[in-house]
């Protein structure tokens, strides 16, 4: 039985109808899942900037006592940093925490300062080690919140790029905030 | 078909080399790199024996760098970014180490990925640096700062740390080749007959190669640091 060439025409248009489908479904279902994947990157990479977050807040009471034996760091600086830690703990909300956060780093920063200006309080092992120390979980935390900002942008490029903004549309995905460092300069 | 070929392998080259010419940050051709200039090669020689003891003792990858300058980045920046674009320390297990000194900043900086930061917390790694490198640096002697800190570090990695023993890639003739003398031979002749065959446009295709072989001296594994360590001045 010879097909007629008007079913032969139906045949193709069913079959291109039928993959063009197929390839929408897999195109959204890829595009879906990687937008789940990189809003779960954002996710980790903020837990693990609160990871380094902690380990400053745990050297804060080993860093007090050891440098309060000396005058040359100011008694209320050092007072300031360990309510400063009280409150951050109590903080529930991100916001409060990243608001602590914020006037913490400025009195440590000040602590940096003044060990940097003495050199004979250089000399001094244990402080040193813990300068170092601190001036490492500074650093950590900065490496990581790049991080976090990378992956943000990562998700936030992906979501609003045409055409996967449609699928991030249905499928109820909201931008990421970047995490913003007050000491961070002025964008150019 | 001649005249089409030329023009398409141009292409490709082209094409190629540019998506492989993103390169902010040093790439890592061996455990020293050192584009200042302040080693001699034997020098360089000497503290790599370090690392390659290091590397086939515990798997863990220790590189040394040595720059003029870490500008406009900084060398926090600059270290964490040069430690993850290499991929120091194996996948995962994150173990690896980068010495960097930054020579017209006076700066030293050193990065501790991941894995390695239980058994070399930032003091420790701060005072290994305050004894071993500052001193010589101070006085111009590089060599002496940084292998006698290659060697206290890479100790320090050896006694404490639980990593898998590998094989090194050095017992090759040419170290970034992985082939025996027999199988590098034959490459050698392949590539001069095809040169003589193809009058010479062979060496289109090798510059194409050349581009991406260009920073695999070590394959290094691709661990990641968070920026633990410490760093100094002298």
């Amino acid at each position: 039985m010879a097909l007629s060439k008007k079913m032969v025409y139906s045949i193709i248009a069913i079959i291109v109808t039928v993959v063009v489908i197929i390839a929408t479904v897999a195109w959204l279902i890829i595009t879906y899942n990687g937008l789940v994947r990189e809003n779960e990157k954002v996710d980790s990479q903020w837990a693990q900037v609160q990871n380094v977050y902690q380990r400053k807040i745990d050297l804060i009471p080993n860093l007090v006592s050891t440098v309060s034996a000396y005058q040359q760091f100011e008694a209320s600086t050092l007072t300031n940093i360990t309510l400063l830690r009280t409150q951050w703990m109590n903080a529930n909300t991100t916001e409060d925490q990243v608001n602590v956060t914020n006037q913490l780093d400025s009195q440590l920063a000040t602590i940096i300062v003044t060990y940097e200006n003495y050199p004979d309080l250089q000399s001094i092992t244990a402080v040193r080690d813990l300068i170092i120390e601190l001036e490492g979980t500074e650093n950590r935390i900065t490496t990581e919140r790049m991080r976090y900002n990378e992956y943000v942008q990562d998700f936030n490029a992906h979501m609003k790029s045409f055409p996967a903004s449609f699928v991030a549309g249905w499928g109820d995905f909201e931008e990421r905030e970047y995490y913003e460092s007050p000491n961070a300069p002025p964008a150019p | 078909m001649k005249h089409i070929l030329s023009p398409t392998l141009a292409i490709i080259v082209l094409v190629l080399s540019q998506g492989s010419a993103i390169a902010d940050y040093p790439n890592l051709e061996y455990y020293v790199t050192d584009q200042v200039d302040v080693l001699t090669s034997s020098e360089e020689y000497e503290i790599e024996g370090i690392c390659v003891d290091v590397y086939e003792l515990t798997g863990a990858e220790v590189a040394v760098l040595i720059v003029n300058s870490t500008l406009p980045d900084g060398i926090d920046l600059f270290a964490v970014e040069t430690f993850e674009r290499n991929g120091l320390g194996q996948e995962g297990k994150d173990d690896g180490l980068l010495l960097l000194v930054s020579v017209e900043e006076n700066a030293w900086r050193i990065e501790v990925g991941y894995g390695l930061e239980g058994i070399l917390p930032d003091a420790k790694v701060g005072n290994i640096a305050a004894t071993n490198l500052e001193p010589y640096l101070a006085v111009g002697d590089y060599y002496t700062g940084i292998y006698e800190t290659t060697y206290a570090l890479g100790v320090e990695i050896v006694d404490n740390y639980d990593g898998t023993p590998q094989e090194s890639e050095s017992p090759y003739p040419i170290p970034w080749i992985p082939l025996k003398t027999w199988q590098l031979a034959l490459v050698i002749g392949a590539i001069f007959g095809l040169a003589v065959l193809t009058k010479g446009r062979i060496f289109l295709l090798w510059m194409l190669f050349s581009r991406n072989w260009g920073g695999g001296g070590k394959s290094w594994g691709g661990g990641r640091s968070g920026g633990g360590g410490a760093k100094g001045r002298w």
